[in-house]
């Protein structure tokens, strides 16, 4: 889909940077948006307004796949937000426009900073005083929308601009959110408004992870939590709630207690739940690195900027399964079958469905994908947020079919078995801040398929005692520091015991599970004729 | 249920804690053991002394067989290093050899800032400037690595 418009596009970005020369003075302090605007000419305001109208558009056509070249506009906007004062233009722009009821929204405001060159340490303190945190009471588009863009600098700067960053003003700004969390504990009924207020403690929390990434800020961060009393371990009650916004709340609150800001006398997430029959869960040992998987390993999540995905503990060879997947939001997903080639390439934005070993339902984008292919299904499967999602493996027939709350989506896939015919899991990618839930039958399905007779992964998966549940990831670690390592290991792996010679260089401790994967000497990178095994 | 951290990349991590390198810090994440948090501190004598620059290192699935991945979170004026933080460097590419380790890598780096290499450049502009006016260059650099790398509290 190329937008009709976009010559016209070009024409207005063009003029845009023939107006940088004439570029505002950004010495002049600057108060809140409206103030701000101000100081720029009126020419200015109206070409930088148009400048958002074109380019939001565009990210939003990125980010759907619609429009395939994209990169001359990046770079303009690259070139453009190089100037410090548009850059901070551009970003209270984005505060003040993205919607909150926008399922791309926080999405458009990552990939608009992700694109930007890195702010300097002046630059935050003037969007911090442009904010005016402490005198302005805002909306809860404007609290998200800060939240977002304040969660996806700090992953992006570091060393000192980031502990200037984490000024009073800001640690009290997203308390005060998260202290939404409190109030509304004494509301049952959730309406839209008190909805949007759990978004904002939502959000919150994603903030308060990524900036406790730097030690210091972590630090600072967990002194203020344990003043304000126990907030994360009163929202970790939450976790499985039946509200939607509540359940992620409660994920994310056990998550940053198990990992983070764990408690003296913690009880972990994992020892709360009942595992009796579980036999699958996501492999937590097999997924790209920023995905966070529940204690019970049936529950996926991505908060970082990049597409992360996950395959599970059990592969299947024949005959034909399901399994199905509720959503609580409804942003881009990829939820299908992979098999262990499947490369999860986070950083660059490959999931499930963009090789040939894998394939995935796409209900934001309507898509099915497989081999980075998009192939489009009728509009009418598009999901929302608690939709079920179910996903049928048929080997037999050489056929994968996806439901959308029971529906059949058209039209049935096949190609997957071009290249693939065994060794075949449940898989799927997740974009910034999407949450699935995953049953592979340990409950009763919502919508099983009626005319077809499946297998159910549950019954066919084993997990021992002690593999029923996901270890917080910080517990992991601790085990596998005290594990120790040989001193005749492998100098590649050092896992295995060294044997092998490289012939002719004779350079040596190597084994040769590693030498084999090799070309050329590690030492002295001549070619590898041959190796010689030797015995100690 | 395999795939745990690579024994290779756990020795790594328990030398780079136990025999730190002068100048050079890197910290795996508390929740993740790929990924680390790396400071390492300008050189003497070069237009980066007194600052402390950022990065973050991650290693992929397939490391040490795959070169780490790194980049620069602290903006810097370097002929070999993008204003997106990305570093034009060998052995993070072709001259990759599984010997090298992420202690032999920060190394690099940071040699790398030692002597600016604007024949081989990453970005145009900055190299461009580096052989033109060299004086100039170094000029920026020093006044990059105070605004952006130097602590000012």
């Amino acid at each position: 889909m190329t937008s009709p418009s976009s010559s016209t596009n070009r024409l207005r970005i063009n003029n845009f940077n023939s107006n940088l020369n004439t570029s505002l003075s950004l010495n002049v302090q600057c108060s809140l948006y409206e103030d701000y605007t101000k100081l720029e000419s009126r020419n200015m305001t109206k070409t930088l307004d148009l400048f958002i109208d074109d380019m939001l558009p565009l990210v939003r056509s990125v980010l759907m796949k619609d429009n395939n070249d994209n990169t001359e506009n990046i770079i303009r906007l690259q070139e453009v937000a190089r100037d410090e004062g548009i850059w901070l233009s551009i970003i209270l722009r984005l505060i003040d426009r993205i919607k909150l009821n926008d399922q791309l929204g926080p999405s458009i405001i990552s990939i608009f900073i992700e694109e930007t060159p890195l702010p300097s340490q002046e630059q935050i303190t003037m969007l911090l005083d442009t904010l005016r945190l402490n005198d302005v009471k805002y909306n809860e588009k404007i609290q998200r929308n800060i939240l977002v863009v304040f969660s996806c600098l700090s992953e992006k700067i570091a060393g000192t601009s980031i502990a200037s960053f984490l000024a009073e003003k800001t640690i009290d700004f997203i308390f005060n959110c998260l202290e939404n969390g409190n109030n509304l504990s004494l509301i049952d009924d959730i309406n839209d408004k008190n909805s949007y207020e759990l978004i904002i403690v939502l959000f919150a929390l994603i903030t308060l992870e990524n900036f406790s990434k730097s030690s210091k800020n972590k630090f600072i961060i967990a002194q203020e939590l344990s003043k304000k009393g126990n907030t994360l371990l009163f929202l970790s009650s939450w976790h499985k709630h039946q509200n939607h916004i509540k359940h992620q709340i409660g994920f994310l609150a056990q998550y940053l207690l198990d990992n983070i800001f764990t408690p003296e006398n913690h009880i972990y997430g994992y020892t709360k739940y009942d595992y009796k029959n579980t036999n699958v869960r996501l492999n937590d040992d097999d997924t790209s690195e920023n995905l966070k998987i529940s204690p019970d390993g049936l529950e996926a999540r991505n908060d970082a900027l990049s597409f992360e995905s996950a395959r599970s503990t059990v592969q299947v060879d024949n005959s034909c399964w399901f399994y199905e997947a509720t959503l609580l939001t409804n942003g881009i997903m990829q939820i299908g079958f992979a098999t262990k080639s499947a490369g999860f390439l986070n950083d660059q934005g490959f999931g499930i469905g963009d090789d040939q070993f894998s394939v995935g339902f796409d209900g934001c984008r309507s898509l099915i994908w497989y081999n980075a292919d998009p192939y489009p299904t009728d509009k009418k499967f598009s999901w929302k947020e608690g939709d079920v999602v179910g996903l049928l493996l048929d080997i037999s027939q050489k056929k994968v079919m996806f439901y959308l709350n029971g529906i059949l989506v058209t039209p049935v896939h096949t190609d997957l078995f071009r290249k693939v015919n065994n060794g075949i899991f449940p898989a799927a990618s997740l974009m910034s801040f999407q949450h699935i839930l995953f049953n592979f039958g340990k409950d009763p399905f919502k919508y099983p398929p009626s005319d077809i007779n499946f297998n159910c992964f549950n019954s066919y998966g084993v997990l021992e005692e002690k593999e029923c549940y996901v270890l917080p990831k910080r517990l992991k670690l601790e085990k596998l520091r005290k594990t120790l390592i040989k001193d005749d290991a492998c100098s590649i792996c050092c896992e295995n015991i060294s044997n092998v010679n490289i012939v002719p260089c004779k350079h040596k401790l190597f084994c040769e599970n590693c030498v084999k994967r090799l070309s050329m000497c590690p030492i002295c990178r001549s070619p590898i004729v041959t190796y010689e095994v030797y015995t100690n | 249920m395999s795939n745990l951290l690579p024994t290779r990349i756990l020795k790594e991590t328990q030398r780079l804690m136990q025999e730190p390198v002068p100048g050079i810090s890197a910290t795996p994440d508390e929740s993740n053991a790929k990924y680390f948090h790396v400071m390492i501190l300008g050189p003497s004598e070069s237009p980066y002394e007194g600052g402390a620059f950022k990065l973050e290192l991650f290693l992929p699935e397939e490391y040490p067989m795959a070169p780490p991945k790194v980049r620069f979170m602290t903006k810097i004026y370097h002929p070999n290093i993008d204003k997106l933080g990305r570093i034009c460097l060998d052995i993070l590419k072709d001259k990759w050899s599984p010997a090298l380790q992420i202690r032999t890598v920060l190394l690099s780096i940071q040699a790398l800032l030692s002597a600016p290499n604007p024949d081989d450049p990453l970005d145009n502009q900055v190299a461009n400037q580096w052989k033109v006016n060299e004086a100039e260059a170094i000029k920026t650099a020093k006044e990059w690595t105070k605004k952006y790398a130097i602590d000012s509290n």
